[in-house]
């Protein structure tokens, strides 16, 4: 054996040696951070500085929707919403560029097309040299705590806004009950002064106290439906006999005004129904006093038919309440069944009323398994129609 | 964590074996001997090498052939190979321009 073969062969040895145990070490270092990265929590992409997407972990594809395949060699920006601005971008490729960190936000947008926020750290990975080589991008997704912050805002608008619509309620009722009451004491003062009894300046006191009852029972109603206190209770009811009632309500109204009041029963319909009287009577009382109230000329009419159900082939007692009145602007047609709201504030001075009759009438045409809706016409006239279930006597 | 670096030795003769064994004796390594190719390639399945150590002329399966097998297997594509040999070192220039692997060396066998 030759020795300075078998130390050259030696020698080599040793060198693969060294080579093979600093080999394990870089693999069990590799393979620590892999793993950080892999089990991490929040998403982990690695770019090159082209910005090609080179690595991404199990989060991101979790959170993304997309395979590890479908994203590896693509751009960051197939994850783009078209959500955040051009400006975030820009900054964004601003700091990059000269060697920085980013942070900030992304709204972006997920493989099923879903969108969600991201808070976002991306920076630059440097070699040895100092040279950038990759960009790492380290994410979180935020849309929970986004979502709640939002939901949060709405919340407080929606407050704000019942608050608002509360107070400006309270600022017209105030006012609705005020009139009357003026009326009354001048009414008492006069009475007082004159100290003879004076037929008209009674009458006239008590239409004043009418109108406050009307009112102070459509708060009570309003607060009743509010807590929905309600109960119904279902008896026969003879539908002539409950227009005749109405028609004799609101004969001097009508007279006052110089309107024509029609009322109209079809032949089709039952002469006896199964109904919560009080409420159908109510019902229609309200939407005839509104009707009423905005028409200064010409007709009301009432018109009660059967219509087949458009969901079923139940019956419908179908009630149109028509007038020849000033109309509802198309825009503010869904806010009159809102709560304190009229159509118009300005309206509210020249029509009086607190804008609970159209609310109270939806509530309870919904309490009892029916709908309300209204067909509209500025200067020609509104009609407002409401269907409910017909139960006839058995 | 620290177990020993191994190393595989494959020779089909004894005595080159244990000549073999005798030169990496001041290591602090755990030596695999194997006789055959076949025996080398079984070896791989049970333990993690640092290095093997090849003879070029086996009968059966030659060094190089052994080598082929190494560098197709995913667990051992990596590992550093030395060939020793008693051939002329115009062959031995010929095998290293056939077999251009990384980690491989030639080493003249004047071992026995």
């Amino acid at each position: 054996m030759k020795p300075y073969a078998s130390e050259i062969l030696l020698a080599k040895v040793k060198i693969f040696l060294e080579l093979d145990s600093q080999r394990q070490e870089l693999k069990r270092s590799n393979l620590v951070l892999g793993r950080a990265v892999e089990q991490s929590p929040v998403s982990v992409l690695i770019t090159d500085t082209d910005g090609v997407i080179q690595q991404v972990n199990p989060k991101l594809c979790e959170l993304t929707g997309y395979s590890p395949g479908e994203l590896i060699g693509q751009n960051p920006r197939i994850l783009q919403s078209g959500e955040t601005s051009p400006e975030t971008y820009r900054t964004l490729w601003d700091t990059l560029l000269s060697g920085n960190a980013w942070r900030g936000m992304f709204h972006n947008k997920r493989k099923d097309g879903s969108l969600f926020w991201e808070q976002a750290v991306i920076s630059p990975v440097r070699n040895d040299e100092g040279t950038v080589i990759q960009y790492v991008a380290v994410k979180e997704d935020i849309s929970d705590r986004i979502r709640m912050e939002q939901d949060l805002q709405r919340a407080r608008e929606d407050a704000e806004c019942a608050g608002q619509a509360k107070l400006r309620f309270l600022q017209i009722m105030s006012h609705e009950l005020r009139t009357p009451l003026n009326g009354i004491l001048g009414t008492l003062q006069i009475l007082e002064y004159d100290k003879v009894y004076n037929a008209e300046l009674t009458t006239s006191a008590k239409q004043a106290l009418f109108s406050m009852i009307d009112i102070i029972d459509n708060m009570l109603e309003a607060s009743r439906l509010e807590s929905s206190e309600l109960s119904f209770a279902q008896a026969p009811l003879q539908l002539e006999l409950l227009l005749a009632t109405l028609g004799r309500m609101f004969s001097v109204a009508v007279q006052n005004k110089g309107l024509h009041l029609r009322m109209s029963l079809a032949d089709d319909l039952p002469r006896w129904i199964l109904t919560d009287a009080t409420h159908l009577k109510q019902i229609i009382a309200h939407l005839m006093s509104n009707a009423i109230k905005f028409t200064e000329q010409g007709t009301v009419e009432v018109l009660l038919n059967q219509e087949s159900g458009v969901t079923s082939d139940r019956p419908v007692l179908r009630i149109d309440v028509r007038d020849t009145g000033i109309g509802i602007d198309p825009e503010k047609q869904q806010l009159v069944f809102a709560l304190f709201t009229q159509g118009d504030d300005s309206l509210t001075r020249l029509h009086g009323g607190i804008g609970l009759g159209l609310t109270l009438t939806k509530r309870l045409v919904e309490l009892m398994g029916g709908t309300i809706g209204l067909q509209s016409c500025v200067g020609s006239g509104t009609t407002v129609t409401v269907r409910l279930p017909l139960v006839q006597l058995p | 964590m620290n177990a020993l670096q191994k190393i595989l030795i494959v020779d089909d003769r004894k005595e080159n074996l244990i000549a073999l064994r005798q030169v990496l004796r001041c290591l602090d390594v755990e030596v695999v001997e194997a006789s055959s190719g076949n025996a080398a390639l079984a070896a791989t399945l049970d333990h993690r090498f640092a290095l093997a150590i090849l003879d070029v002329m086996m009968p059966e399966m030659s060094g190089f052939e052994l080598a082929e097998h190494l560098r197709n297997d995913e667990n051992t594509r990596l590992l550093p190979i030395i060939f020793i040999t008693a051939a002329y070192p115009d062959e031995k220039k010929k095998y290293r321009e056939t077999l251009c692997v990384g980690d491989s060396a030639g080493q003249g066998k004047d071992l026995s």
